[in-house]
């Protein structure tokens, strides 16, 4: 019982965060457009739904705020009071609200935000916009207004929290709802006509998306994915099988058939393996949906004039690329906003236009999503860039006179760095860029900055289509094979033992005039249990993580491969310096290794 | 004692680890494997044979022999990979456990379990879930979510940590 009740409530939350999430971004557009129908029947039937369904779990400040903003969108809708900034102000903050309060509901842990503030200046943000807008209120307005009273009393209710009583109070909402359900559609049929139509046309669409859509558990569509790639192993094995029996039984007419059926089974296992794969994608509009208020609100803070502007909000990508790209691009757009545009004044004087602009789009191309924040104001200044690196001991006088423009500009990716002299609360704490790169790094992906003084900047932010295929160098350390992500490897080389110089007990190797420290993997994985043979020549692959460059010896360098990562459960692997294992095609588990973490521990140990 | 759980007839798979005859309650058992190629994780500990594949899952193998105080386990044509669903930290993992030997499914009554001895054992008396007779032998019952505890399994790992750091 306990199970279905918990059950029924989570259901609740994914639904109402899901609703808070759509209904956010169209407020600003709403107040960008003005006074959309569309628009606002829209938030309406999701405040409406809200309400409805906190009322019937008892989720009473929900009801409360849900309620109040609701009477607001009615009567923008019937076009009863104009849209004004308070109103709107209002409406954002209970918006912030009902969120905080699902963040609640979703946590359980009983806190109940005082929500008597919000409430109280939505009744007297409709008060003021009825009296303002009409003069005298119709009659409707007064019955709405009886409410209120009553909702309050069920909020003292709550505070003293006397459980016997919420139970009667709790059906009464419900019957108290289905009401105003009633009073809502009678007033609003008549005096809307031609809305109504395409209203029913609307609600009918809705229930068939609601058919069509099946929540599944995401460790589900993992176990297909598991095992969908296992049906790729096997087949490549049987391709293989089939083309040696091809080589010696040609001409034989069972080996022909068995050729055409693994050509069959070669296509639509690639089809389940792409369709398995768009099980877990999604569209980034759901991390850009939260930016268009963000800017709104930051800009408003900051006394800035800024627009944003979103594209291919429809691009489909993985779930955990939609898990961890929100931040990076926070920080990127927050810093545009802080540090980029300029103030209207200042632009109309360089000649722009005086609203600031941010393009914000996604898109695919290839095998690769491709994320740009564009704005048009003043560019990155690299002189700037540089003078900042020198002061904060990122580099010396000597390397910024050497320094191309282009590798100055990566300087703001470097942890402790901030352009602007005072930092604001907004952004400049010096971490956020470092952020971006970390992340995009996680993704196995790669962050570009062009810039252009006075005409704005670019980031770029490149990502693999999956996450749960990487590309790989695969090498053989005595018995043992292993695979390194590409992303991190600069290059490969095989150099003579002669080449390799010892200083002060460290190998290091000159490349290109650059001297770079050389490990022995063998050592780092302490899996030196055979004799290193002596052999002239070595192979060496040149890492780059974050800024630490470094060479690691292998004993063979085996190529390129594309692999399928998959998690070690049991093994606390991450801090072994193994990132998880894939299954090549014989069978055989190779461990990924971790150069992140490698580097960190053999540059701890080498400091000391 | 832990007997005290076990309130009805329950079945058990036996094994050997070199001449000593072990049970698991089979409910904890998937199944059972021929042993394999093992692929070692660096800086693991020595109990910690490695990674294998079941069926495109990576999962762990511990030589139980190692971890019991016992000499490493040998490949034989007897040996196997017991796998076994624990709960590790509130949440249920897949490992392997290596065996010299599986031996056959048995039923022990209640009664037929004792608790285990406080001394004479070389394993942890708290893996041992308790001790059951059968034909004047005693099966060493071992509570599975115990040995595979995440204390046990990174217990040593801790101690065994960063050992090609310090060679450096």
């Amino acid at each position: 019982m306990a199970d279905e009740m918990d059950e029924i409530i989570s259901e609740f939350v994914t639904e109402a965060e899901e609703t808070i999430e759509k209904i956010d971004p169209m407020f600003v557009e709403l107040e960008t457009k003005g006074h959309d129908k569309d628009i606002l029947n829209e938030i309406f039937r999701g405040m409406h739904t809200l309400k409805g369904a906190a009322g019937f779990l008892g989720f009473q400040q929900i009801v409360d705020v849900a309620h109040r903003s609701e009477s607001i969108m009615k009567k923008l809708r019937e076009g009863e009071i104009a849209l004004s900034q308070e109103l709107m102000d209002v409406v954002f903050q209970s918006v912030d609200v009902l969120r905080s309060l699902i963040h609640h509901v979703k946590l359980k842990d009983g806190v109940e935000e005082d929500i008597s503030g919000i409430t109280g200046r939505l009744d007297l943000a409709l008060d003021t916009a009825v009296s303002a807008g009409m003069g005298g209120a119709p009659p409707q307005a007064a019955a709405e207004e009886s409410i209120p009273p009553k909702a309050s009393e069920a909020t003292a209710q709550d505070s003293s929290s006397v459980s016997q009583e919420q139970q009667p109070s709790q059906s009464i909402e419900v019957a108290e709802a289905k009401h105003e359900e009633k009073q809502d559609k009678k007033p609003a049929k008549p005096a809307s006509a031609p809305a109504a139509p395409e209203d029913t046309v609307q609600q009918i669409s809705k229930e068939k998306e609601v058919v069509a859509n099946l929540r599944v558990d995401v460790n589900r569509i993992d176990k297909v994915m598991d095992l969908a790639g296992e049906i790729v192993l096997a087949r490549n094995r049987l391709l293989n099988l089939a083309a040696k029996l091809d080589a010696s039984y040609s001409g034989d007419k069972n080996v022909e058939s068995m050729l055409e059926t693994t050509a069959f089974l070669d296509r639509v296992t690639s089809d389940l393996q792409l369709a398995v794969m768009k099980m877990r994608m999604q569209p980034i509009q759901k991390v850009f949906g939260k930016f268009p208020r963000m800017v709104r609100d930051m800009s408003r803070t900051l006394g800035k004039d800024i627009d944003l502007e979103m594209f291919g909000e429809e691009t489909e990508v993985d779930k955990t690329v939609i898990e961890n790209i929100g931040d990076p691009l926070v920080h990127i757009i927050r810093n545009s906003i802080d540090h980029a545009i300029e103030f209207s004044d200042e632009r109309e004087q360089k000649g722009k236009p005086k609203k600031g602009r941010i393009i914000l789009s996604a898109e695919q191309k290839g095998t690769q999503i491709i994320i740009e924040v564009a704005d048009d104001g003043k560019g990155i200044d690299v002189e700037a860039v540089k003078r900042k690196a020198i002061k904060n001991g990122l580099i010396t006088e000597d390397e910024a006179l050497k320094m191309s423009d282009d590798s100055a500009i990566n300087l703001i990716f470097l942890p402790g760095f901030s352009t602007k002299e005072v930092s604001t609360e907004l952004s400049g704490r010096g971490v956020g860029m470092d952020v971006v790169k970390t992340n995009v790094a996680k993704l196995n992906g790669y962050c570009e900055v062009m810039t252009k003084k006075d005409v704005g900047s670019t980031f770029r932010i490149s990502l693999p289509l999956t996450l749960a295929i990487l590309q790989a160098m695969m090498v053989r350390i005595g018995e043992e094979y292993y695979a390194i992500p590409q992303t991190m490897i600069e290059e490969t080389l095989r150099v003579k033992k002669s080449d390799i110089k010892d200083v002060t007990k460290q190998k290091v190797l000159t490349i290109r005039g650059r001297v770079i420290p050389l490990f022995d993997l063998s050592e780092i994985l302490g899996v030196r249990n055979r004799q290193m043979l002596d052999t002239e020549n070595r192979y060496l692959l040149v890492a780059l993580v974050g800024d630490r460059r470094f060479c690691m010896s292998v004993d063979e360098l085996l190529g390129q491969e594309e692999i399928v990562i998959k998690m070690i459960n049991g093994i606390e692997s991450e801090e072994c310096g193994i990132l998880g294992a894939t299954i090549t095609g014989d069978g055989r588990v190779v461990l990924i290794l971790d150069l992140a973490v490698i580097s960190r521990n053999i540059f701890t140990t080498a400091n000391k | 004692m832990s007997v005290a759980g076990v309130t009805e007839t329950t079945q058990y798979l036996t094994f050997k680890l070199d001449d000593e005859v072990f049970a698991l309650d089979i409910a904890k058992v998937r199944e059972v494997l021929d042993f394999t190629t093992v692929t070692k994780v660096p800086r693991t500990p020595d109990f910690m044979r490695g990674v294998i594949n079941l069926r495109g899952s990576v999962v762990p193998v511990v030589d139980m022999k190692l971890k019991f105080g016992m000499s490493t386990t040998q490949k034989t044509v007897n040996t196997c990979i017991i796998i076994v669903e624990v709960v590790v930290e509130g949440e249920s993992a897949i490992l392997g456990a290596l065996a010299d030997s599986v031996q056959e499914v048995i039923d022990l009554e209640p009664n037929q379990i004792e608790p285990s001895p406080k001394i004479g054992t070389r394993l942890k008396t708290e893996f041992i879930k308790g001790m059951g007779k059968r034909d004047n032998n005693f099966i060493i019952i071992l509570d599975i979510n115990k040995v595979f505890s995440a204390d046990e399994l990174s217990l040593v790992q801790g101690a065994n940590g960063l050992p090609a750091a310090s060679d450096q």
